[in-house]
């Protein structure tokens, strides 16, 4: 989670940036050295988390909850990768639908109350969308939230470490709780102090140069 | 913005433009009428708790006036917007429908379905991959390509020794010295959502390709028949399905223009 946009200023940029990556990623990631490419590891930790989930996560408890959790770890490695290739544009919504589906499983299979999972996929899904808008607007976000928000990969080990304990409803509500909370503050925060005018919607004539002074 | 335009044409029905108008004599910002929008929905949401066959009309009609206030806003919306405004937009526009969505699961669990709410779930995660899929799709195609250079070459070879590398000029000072452009009457007044711009590509396929967008106006549809037709969980796997082929049409074949909703 750095600061958007990347030193490259590309369209790849904008892949890397909607993956969400948290602390763990990032530093596997670096680890790497982005060497890994991100599209197969993304997509055979989500066949493999997908069948984990569908044999009954529900009936599986304590360390095993961390399975899919080290599933998807070889995709979150690959988070150092450029994201030029092809169909590398595919890895977001494989981890994103892996994060779902997880919170999803694991709160239902676990007696969670239906709302409250609803409310904390919500927020996670706001969470998203906000990404989404920020790299329509080429705006990044603060250092401090970004740490907070935790990323994938540590929303999956908060929820795995709450259900190993035992204390999933309350770690799903107050995940929620906290995901909302900064999500509100910093968001407001930064579209207030955005310029009004979107660089992108601005006639090129407007942005000056040599076209704005021959016609 | 909104994906209503793929279907109805903003702008040039009727009653569209006199909503419009009197949203524009009330003094009605684009951003209150999508206040107004949002309300709509969570009242649709109520409707839709109830869990009965007027519930269910009674939302359905809700929903119709949501997607009518969309129109208004985008008609009323200028060729620019408030970064906030803007982000409210995206952020009330997904909240109204989760709630529609938790609406159609408490009444569904009031009417016998126990797994309601893990199928709202369903759907919510599929509408929002369906999102990523084209945020993504979007990101990827947005490559910087071969066009910006040829530009460069023009206006170099039209100046004559003008650097291409060099850059832009300020804009208040060419605003200053030329003036604010004059809007091209002919060009639509507010970048729109990829099922309009989808729809508007001319081709035989251009209807499909917006339908396979699977945009608000569709979602709302079918929710609204689904709803008072069938059982919650017909409506929620009608949604699911639906975004499942919009994720697939979006990493098959990306378009730079689609929208967010």
């Amino acid at each position: 989670m750095e600061e958007y946009p990347e030193p490259d200023g590309t369209a790849r940029s904008h892949v890397r940036f909607l993956r969400d990556d948290g602390h763990l990623g990032r530093a596997l990631g670096r680890l790497a050295g982005g060497a890994l490419p991100p599209l197969p590891p993304a997509l055979t930790a989500a066949l493999a988390t997908a069948v984990l989930l569908a044999v009954g996560l529900g009936e599986v408890s304590g360390i095993t909850l961390f399975a899919p959790v080290a599933l998807l770890l070889p995709a979150a490695a690959a988070s150092g990768h450029p994201h030029g290739g092809r169909f590398d544009r595919a890895v977001p919504p494989l981890l994103r639908g892996t994060e779902y589906l997880y919170l999803l499983a694991l709160g239902i299979g676990a007696g969670v109350p239906g709302p409250l999972v609803f409310v904390l996929l919500t927020v996670v899904v706001l969470h998203h969308c906000d990404t989404v808008c920020r790299t329509h607007r080429g705006t990044g976000r603060s250092g401090r939230t970004a740490r907070a928000l935790l990323g994938w990969d540590g929303r999956m080990l908060l929820v795995a470490a709450g259900g190993a304990l035992g204390w999933l409803p309350f770690t799903y509500g107050a995940l929620a709780v906290c995901l909302a909370v900064l999500l509100v503050a910093d968001s407001v925060r930064e579209w207030a102090n955005t310029p009004v005018a979107r660089p992108a919607d601005v006639p090129r004539n407007e942005r000056g140069g040599a076209q704005a002074s021959t016609t | 913005m909104t994906g209503a335009g793929a279907f109805s044409a903003a702008g040039r029905w009727t009653p569209v433009r006199a909503a419009a108008g009197a949203a524009a004599r009330a003094e009605l910002t684009p951003a209150a009428v999508t206040r107004i929008g949002a309300v709509l929905g969570v009242l649709a949401a109520l409707w839709f708790s109830s869990g009965d066959l007027r519930g269910a009309v009674a939302g359905s009609v809700l929903l119709g006036a949501v997607l009518f206030c969309d129109e208004v806003r985008d008609v009323r919306a200028g060729p620019r917007q408030d970064a906030l405004a803007d982000w409210l937009d995206v952020v009330l526009g997904r909240l109204r429908e989760y709630a529609v969505y938790a609406g159609l699961a408490i009444g569904g669990v009031l009417a016998g379905a126990e797994d309601a709410w893990a199928w709202a779930a369903g759907a919510l995660i599929a509408h929002a991959l369906r999102d990523t899929a084209i945020a993504s799709g979007t990101a990827g195609a947005a490559a910087p390509g071969p066009a910006a250079p040829r530009r460069r070459e023009w206006s170099s070879a039209v100046l004559g020794g003008l650097d291409p590398e060099r850059p832009p000029a300020d804009p208040d000072f060419t605003r200053e010295l030329l003036g604010d452009p004059v809007p091209d009457p002919g060009r639509p007044r507010r970048r729109r959502s990829g099922s309009y711009a989808l729809a508007a590509r001319p081709g035989p396929l251009s209807g499909l390709r917006a339908a396979a967008c699977f945009p608000e106006p569709m979602r709302f549809l079918v929710i609204a028949v689904t709803a008072v037709l069938a059982d919650v969980r017909v409506t929620f796997i009608a949604l699911i399905v639906g975004c499942a082929i919009a994720v697939t049409a979006a990493l098959v074949d990306p378009r730079p223009d689609e929208g967010r909703r």
